[in-house]
């Protein structure tokens, strides 16, 4: 996996991650992840899972964890545009309940900086 | 006439061996016409399966194999999976709670959960020193 860190306006650092999101694909990315929702001023995190074709739960592990990191300092945290297979786990698993999933970049923008 | 088509496959308890795993259900899956949808749903389950072995099944960090079992049938298709590791029945772990906000989401345990959830049946046997987990899919 690869994960492309972008700052857009007004603070907004949106993370994009590519490749399979499994016990492989994780270990990849998982100390620059940690990273980034560990820093301090990062409190408006998009993870745009758009390049994501596959997640198993380790995958949502990591999406948990780092939630957690920017969430216990009141930061925003959410998903952007998962591919149908990966929507239908986070479904399956909850995790839509407690994770906010955005369709388009515009509603993740506007739910990060509210 | 034969009705169903078998393929076996063993691998290595290792993580970058989950990619070999992979590449053997596509060329299965492909050779017996099955739906796209049916791979993603198997590949998926095996990652599961294969992962909490990998995972949890040996105290040492010694090479150990891991053998699968494909077997596509008329009505069905399922994944039988051996190791000799330590005694370990999936299907004995906790229901999966459905998380009520972020901060108290239990982290782990999920895989068993989305396989169960996928999957039609799942079977679990101690065979003298292995584990014997399979599961199955009907196609309609």
């Amino acid at each position: 996996m690869k994960i492309y860190e972008e700052q857009l306006d007004g603070e907004i650092f949106k993370l994009n991650l590519s490749g399979h999101m499994d016990i492989t694909g994780v270990s990849d990315i998982e100390e620059m992840f940690a990273e980034i929702t560990a820093s301090d001023h990062k409190n408006s995190i998009i993870v745009d899972m758009s390049d994501v074709p596959y997640m198993s739960s380790i995958g949502i592990r990591s999406l948990l964890i780092n939630g957690k990191a920017v969430n216990r300092r009141g930061g925003k945290y959410v998903l952007l545009m998962p591919q149908d297979v990966v929507k239908d786990v986070l479904i399956v698993s909850g995790i839509d309940q407690i994770l906010i999933i955005c369709d388009t970049l515009e509603d993740a923008i506007m739910k990060v900086t509210v | 006439m034969k009705s169903y088509n078998t393929s076996q496959l063993t691998i290595k308890n290792r993580p970058a061996e989950i990619l070999v795993i992979a590449a053997w259900l596509k060329k299965n899956f492909d050779e017996n016409k099955l739906p796209l949808g049916l791979l993603q749903t198997f590949d998926l389950c095996a990652n599961e399966a294969v992962t909490n072995i990998i995972s949890y099944a040996y105290e040492d960090t010694a090479e150990h194999d891991i053998s699968l079992k494909l077997v596509s049938k008329e009505s069905s298709v399922s994944l039988e999976i051996t190791d000799q590791g330590k005694p370990f029945n999936p299907l004995e772990r906790a229901e999966h709670i459905q998380p009520k906000n972020l901060e108290s989401a239990h982290i782990g345990g999920l895989g068993i959960y989305l396989i169960r959830h996928y999957m039609d049946k799942c079977c679990y046997q101690r065979k003298g020193d292995t584990n014997v987990f399979s599961f199955l899919l009907n196609k309609e």
